[in-house]
């Protein structure tokens, strides 16, 4: 809490570390999650299929916030204690996977059929046809969908702020209390997030187009 | 069977009834910004395209929380003396909007070529045509996106509870500083909020069925 805002550069930094920290863990899982559930749905796997179907929809219709709060404040009741951080990046990967799921059955979905016939034809079995087809065919073509997902969980990182993980939006509401210079400092927060949001965004374009197999689109 | 539910569940229904006057305001009128800034992006010359531009990209890559907090603070600063409601209202409109023109330019950009040449070949101008050809087709691809828009600001309302507007997340907080009675409480108020957002996730599921198609 200096007196310019580049005496304050430090602690922000710090924080946009942490959001970054459990924005990584928390999309990184919910990605694997996503991908997991998502091929389970697009098999149709019976009873299991309508369970993520009822996960997928209570998570996506209600708030993150009421899920922070669930994980935070009423899991010790039945004895689990999270610490923040933890309660931070299992929030951000049960609600983040809710999506991937959805996005990453929909690009499996979008694969050709005529591909997966063609690979079933050939003799390949059913596991080594999706291993080999469906998911290099469909990943690639969810990357956009799943980008902009993965830059919502690390947007979201800021509502951390309520169980008190000392995350960016934490730091410079913090910041803010103490020294009362609100646009500096939350300016300065809205630019780090901007510009996290911008790079996350360029690389996956990039990474986009370095994987495209020409002939093939992109997932909706 | 949950009798702490019980006893406060009148307390929390006047939350959800505040959430969802909150989420109401602010989903008619981020739509009705987001319709009319979208429109303007597509017809628009160049330098008035940037700011539009910039204004989408800025307000999609910030969370809500900071423009909340923004706003919230803001707005005393320049000497706008407003309730928590109002600063997140007006904060949430200009966040929602940002996304809702977004989609609408999305819509624009959808409607197929050929209406517009066909527009052009039987000599309409410009803005006509954008009244009568592309805006109506455009809306219709336009509800699935700005259903899925209003869904995420509903649920976005309970963050208002960080800044201090009282809805049902800030409702549900009471209830449990009081009764200590979290995993109630905070099932209880998944339920309602699910009771929302469930019936209109479907139809935003039904519209995209139903509206995405093109001539």
């Amino acid at each position: 809490m200096g007196e310019t805002l580049l005496d304050d550069l430090p602690a922000l930094l710090n924080g946009l570390g942490n959001s970054l920290l459990v924005s990584a863990i928390g999309i990184t899982v919910s990605v694997v999650l996503g991908i997991a559930l998502g091929a389970a749905r697009n098999a149709g796997v019976p009873v299991l299929s309508q369970a993520i179907a009822v996960y997928v929809n209570v998570f996506r219709c209600t708030p993150l916030l009421v899920q922070i709060f669930m994980l935070y404040f009423a899991l010790p009741e039945i004895g689990i204690r999270l610490s923040p951080f933890q309660t931070s990046w299992i929030a951000l990967a049960l609600w983040g996977a809710a999506y991937h799921t959805e996005i990453f059955r929909a690009g499996f979905k979008a694969v050709p059929p005529a591909e997966i016939l063609a690979a079933r034809a050939l003799g390949m079995p059913a596991r080594r046809t999706f291993l080999d087809v469906t998911l290099p065919l469909g990943l690639r073509a969810t990357i956009p969908a799943a980008t902009t997902m993965a830059i919502g969980q690390f947007r979201s990182s800021s509502f951390m702020v309520v169980v008190g993980y000392q995350e960016l939006t934490y730091v410079a509401n913090g910041l803010v209390s103490q020294t009362f210079r609100v646009f500096e400092i939350f300016g300065m927060a809205a630019l780090m997030y901007f510009l996290t949001c911008t790079l996350i965004g360029a690389a996956s374009r990039g990474f986009e187009t370095w994987l495209r197999v020409p002939g093939t689109r992109t997932a909706r | 069977m949950f009798p702490v539910l019980q006893s406060n569940l009148p307390y929390l229904l006047q939350g959800a009834v505040y959430t969802v006057a909150l989420s109401a305001f602010v989903v008619v009128f981020g739509a009705l910004l987001g319709i009319v800034v979208g429109t303007i992006a597509s017809a628009a010359p160049a330098p008035v395209r940037w700011l539009i531009n910039a204004y989408v990209f800025v307000f999609r890559g910030v969370p809500v929380l900071v423009i909340m907090f923004l706003g919230f603070y803001s707005f005393p600063a320049v000497g706008l003396r407003l309730d928590a409601y109002t600063a997140v209202a007006i904060s949430m409109v200009v966040y929602i909007g940002a996304f809702v023109t977004e989609a609408v330019r999305g819509a624009i950009a959808a409607v197929p070529k050929g209406q517009v040449e066909a527009a052009m070949s039987i000599g309409m101008r410009r803005i006509p045509m954008l009244r009568e050809i592309i805006v109506p087709q455009a809306l219709r691809l336009a509800v699935a996106p700005v259903l899925n828009i209003s869904l995420m600001a509903i649920k976005q309302t309970s963050y208002a509870s960080i800044v201090g507007a009282w809805e049902l997340s800030f409702a549900a907080r009471e209830v449990v500083e009081r009764t200590l009675a979290a995993f109630e409480i905070f099932l209880g108020v998944m339920i309602i909020y699910f009771l929302i957002c469930y019936p209109l996730s479907k139809a935003a599921a039904l519209a995209e069925k139903r509206f995405s198609y093109v001539h």
